[in-house]
């Protein structure tokens, strides 16, 4: 049986934000990451706990992408209908939303096993953590994030300049 | 030695390699200004896309569980600011743009008048600088007293200066605030506002989500959920039907902590629907924890999904039970 306590506070937050960067969604983040837990805390022994718990989130994910789209769509009327119901909105402002959404469009021109590898390097997880979560060799994982960091980048670069054109030509 | 691939730069900048192997990297970034441009420029891909991705966290409507949990706290109290706070600083604003008006008047004025001009450029200006300290004082007053005292409205006299625009929003009464705008009346009848969310793990593997509301500033509830294993998989195709057992039981020690200290147990505004269950015969009933937490109240129900929900407050039954329908 592993240390629950020390388990949960030690991972539990960073799962959450590498979820929710991933997923877009908060509630999907919190609800992987607790079946996460859950099914670490079932598993007898985990020899590498973050690699471990990170693997299993991603899998989950997968899982959940597989399902039928019908079910999909049901849960995210029903988070919907639940924000709309229960939560007044952060302030956000037009410029962070408009980052936000940038860096979500630029994220998702990466192939998925860069764009996992990236997310997990900015969660602290080291090369052999990830080349364990994604199964790969640890001599690719360099080579993986340097694609993925260029590639973010020169998405994200290009679609300000995108959006800095369209804001000219309507100034003018 | 050939030049250092992309893999292998980012890997030393991680500090991922072996140790030979950076040592290898090090003596060749000392002699190869084309790699060393290159490490330069890959820095600056790691911290760029490292901004990138932190503006994924911008979730609107939620908040990080660890991080930075005084956030939420400062955020509240912007936003739960009181009604009258606000009108007097509505007050402030109105009460400088006619200043700002006056002054450009008596600056105008007499330059219309070429016989009077040296004095009254100094006359008028003199009387300006009067007017803006009385108003400010005043203005600074009316801030204090309206947030001294929330519920009574403000009884000073506006300032002259103020005194056309300005003597609707020193009458704060919370009786005059229906005639207002639907779009600018306070939300005092508003949803609650999620203030925290707390996460813990229970000794038999179950999550529990702890979610503070403020239901109106000052008075804050609790609802803790115990969610199933994958609980979000099995909704229904019909909307949620939650099976309600409305009962009055001994509140939990966590649950009474998290509420402030100056809560009421006062109704809320949306009071309880005619047909709202009633309270039935508590089902756990200990004298004792009531009388040390008298006035919270605790509701449980379960949803279809098998998430069992802990709602508390200081609040009577039959609003929790209003309040339940307005909470996720």
């Amino acid at each position: 049986m592993h240390d629950v306590d020390r388990l949960f506070r030690e991972y539990h937050a960073t799962l959450v934000r590498y979820l929710t960067r991933r997923l877009g969604d908060r509630d999907w983040a919190e609800d992987v990451a607790q079946e996460t837990f859950v099914r670490a805390l079932r598993q007898e022994q985990i020899v590498n706990e973050r690699a471990w718990l990170f693997t299993v989130a991603n899998n989950l994910v997968r899982d959940d992408a597989r399902r039928d789209a019908r079910r999909r769509t049901r849960l995210t009327l029903l988070l919907e209908e639940e924000r709309e119901m229960a939560v007044e909105p952060e302030p956000m402002s037009l410029e962070r939303a408009q980052d936000a959404a940038m860096a979500r469009r630029a994220m998702e021109a990466l192939a998925e096993r860069d764009r996992l590898a990236l997310l997990m390097r900015e969660e602290g997880l080291d090369y052999h953590e990830i080349a364990e979560a994604l199964g790969l060799s640890v001599g690719s994982v360099g080579t993986t994030l340097a694609r993925a960091r260029r590639r973010l980048v020169e998405q994200y670069e290009a679609l300000q300049q995108q959006m800095e054109h369209r804001r000219d030509h309507a100034a003018s | 030695m050939q030049h250092l691939d992309d893999g292998t730069i980012h890997a030393w900048i991680d500090g991922a390699l072996h140790a030979d192997r950076a040592r290898e990297v090090d003596a060749h970034l000392a002699e190869c200004e084309s790699c060393a441009s290159a490490v330069a420029e890959a820095r600056g891909l790691i911290a760029a896309a490292s901004r990138i991705l932190s503006t994924l966290d911008v979730v609107p409507d939620r908040v990080m569980p660890e991080p930075r949990a005084a956030a939420p706290e400062r955020a509240t109290s912007a936003r739960s600011t009181s009604w009258p706070l606000r009108a007097a600083r509505i007050a402030a604003v109105i009460a400088i743009g006619v200043i700002g008006a006056t002054v450009w008047t008596r600056i105008e004025r007499p330059m219309q008048h070429d016989e009077q001009l040296t004095q009254s450029m100094e006359h008028p200006m003199q009387r300006v600088g009067e007017a803006v300290g009385a108003t400010v004082g005043k203005i600074a007053r009316d801030t204090v007293a309206a947030s001294a005292n929330t519920s009574a409205p403000a009884t000073h006299e506006p300032a002259p200066a103020a005194r056309e625009s300005a003597p609707a929003t020193h009458e704060p009464s919370p009786a005059a605030q229906p005639r207002l705008p639907a779009h600018l009346a306070p939300r005092t009848d508003a949803s609650p506002r999620l203030v925290t969310t707390e996460f813990r793990m229970t000794p038999d593997a179950h999550m529990v989500r702890r979610r503070v509301y403020e239901v109106r500033p000052g008075v804050r509830i609790t609802l803790e959920d115990v969610r199933p294993s994958r609980a979000y998989t099995e909704f229904p195709a019909e909307p949620v039907a939650r099976r309600a057992e409305a009962r009055t039981l001994a509140p939990q020690a966590a649950s009474a902590d998290a509420l402030g200290a100056g809560a009421t147990p006062t109704m809320p505004r949306a009071a309880a629907a005619p047909g709202a269950p009633a309270a039935t015969t508590p089902a756990v009933d200990s004298t004792a924890a009531r009388l040390a937490h008298p006035g919270i109240n605790t509701i449980q129900w379960t949803d279809s999904a098998g998430t069992r929900f802990t709602l508390s407050g200081p609040l009577s039954v039959e609003a929790l039970e209003a309040l339940k329908a307005r909470l996720p």
